[in-house]
């Protein structure tokens, strides 16, 4: 029944992008599919095939666009290793589509997506506002966003145990020529948590208070499990959570390249302060191919209820306790390339493009029990095609 | 431990003198602006974006992120 629906949304869509071309609109379309592999040296393996489409009219001003994607994932972390259990594989699919209409300065947007695992189920929606100014020269951003997450066990209903957060977000953002060369964009960002995030596989163990301030960052699971109490504890994290976040991009037009940059300050009400720079350079190795490095460097401080071992009494627990790692203080950098060949006809090369992209990402966990450092690095193969 | 202080104002500051220093840009001067690697969106694909959602604890801001964790 679903298939046949399907069928004939697709057969209603053909019908009326051939009427739209009749009537003399230029419908342009695009779609794409990616293969994306991810592996790192704390035995956390994804590969993830995705598939994504855009259809639109650029006189008339609308567009529509789609996107879904799998995610397969297979872990054997030395978390899930210090609770004795075993590698686990587990599938994630993933969905979105957008659709936006600017016939002439003013223009409005809308997008939902869904994300779905066996213990976790995630939807959000939103829109946005963009109003172009100054002949075009600036453009502002409007937008808001809400989320529900439900986080249960797998083989539990979310009806038997669940619990889930909440958040809204807003942004505002103004994105400005500079000159014929350059574009500058600028966006803040504030999001708004509330409900329960913490993951229910996330035991933390506790120490007694003599013990606990001698507990090394990185100590072994052998080392640990000697140390800590016979008792653990799952994951608590605070119940809202207040996130803000400014970025700016740049990008410029060189001979015989594009450079882009972009630098990120993040702030939230748990203590975590960040920033972040990315930089690309796009280099034209003949007419068909493009090809550049990638290099990004991130450095958080920790949640302010960090601790590398929490204390603990008969009568007493640390009220909030995590063993995120992204919660506590970490550095990232990363290095990379990529490379776009244009493949199309020699009237229209691209057409056809094929996109290839590998980065490796060193981090560096400061504080953390277990280990202290994680290698990673991410592949993908795409193909797009427009007409 | 990783300490940070912002210079907030100061990155205002270099923003509001970017922008001031603007010339203006006719639509017929705009080639090199609309090639698709001048996109002010994201260039990275969408696996990669999660991978840095899920890496970066500042990470999943805008409006609509992707929903989801797969870190469960």
């Amino acid at each position: 029944m679903q298939l046949r629906g399907a069928l004939l949304l697709a057969v209603s869509m053909a019908a009326w992008l051939t009427d739209a071309r009749a009537d003399g609109g230029a419908i342009d379309a695009r779609a794409s599919s990616e293969l994306a592999a991810y592996s790192d040296t704390d035995h956390v393996a994804v590969v993830t095939p995705s598939v994504s489409g855009h259809v639109g009219n650029a006189s008339a001003g609308w567009s529509v666009d789609g996107w879904y994607l799998v995610d397969v994932i297979s872990a054997a972390s030395v978390d899930i290793v210090s609770t004795a259990s075993g590698r686990w594989t587990e599938v994630r699919q993933a969905g979105g589509a957008r659709g936006a209409y600017k016939p002439h300065d003013l223009g409005l947007s809308v997008e939902g997506s869904v994300s779905s695992e066996p213990d976790y189920l995630a939807y959000a929606a939103g829109g946005y506002v963009t109003e172009d100014l100054d002949d075009r020269n600036l453009s502002i951003i409007l937008g808001y966003g809400y989320g529900h997450d439900t986080i249960g066990r797998t083989g539990t209903p979310f009806s038997i145990f669940s619990h889930s957060f909440d958040h809204h977000a807003m942004n505002v953002g103004l994105t400005r020529l500079i000159d014929r060369t350059t574009v500058l964009a600028v966006a803040a960002d504030v999001t708004i948590e509330s409900g329960d995030s913490s993951k229910p596989y996330r035991y933390i163990p506790l120490f007694s208070p003599e013990v606990a301030p001698s507990v090394q960052a990185g100590a072994s699971v052998q080392e640990v499990s000697r140390l800590r109490l016979p008792e653990t504890v799952i994951e608590r994290l605070p119940l809202s959570r207040d996130r803000y976040g400014i970025t700016a991009r740049l990008a410029r037009r060189l001979p015989g390249a594009t450079a882009r940059i972009e630098s990120s300050l993040y702030e939230d009400s748990w203590g975590i302060k960040a920033f972040s720079a990315d930089g690309r350079d796009l280099f034209d190795v003949g007419p068909r191919l493009s090809l550049g490095p990638h290099v990004r460097y991130y450095v958080q401080s920790p949640v302010t209820f960090w601790k590398v071992g929490y204390a603990a009494t008969a009568d007493a627990v640390p009220a909030f306790r995590t063993g995120d790692r992204e919660l506590g203080p970490l550095i990232n950098l990363t290095g990379g390339a990529r490379a776009t060949w244009n493949i199309g006809p020699a009237a229209a090369p691209d057409n056809w493009s094929l996109v290839a992209s590998f980065d490796a990402t060193y981090a560096r966990f400061l504080d953390d029990l277990y280990i202290t450092e994680r290698l990673s690095a991410l592949g993908s193969l795409t193909i797009e095609a427009s007409w | 431990m990783v300490r940070m202080r912002f210079p907030r104002q100061l990155a205002f500051l270099a923003i509001a003198a970017a922008c001031s220093a603007c010339g203006h840009v006719a639509a017929y001067e705009r080639g090199a602006i609309a090639r698709p690697d001048m996109t002010t969106s994201d260039l990275s694909g969408r696996a990669a974006q999660h991978a840095t959602e899920v890496h970066e604890g500042a990470a999943r801001s805008g409006a609509v992120s992707e929903a989801g964790c797969g870190c469960n």
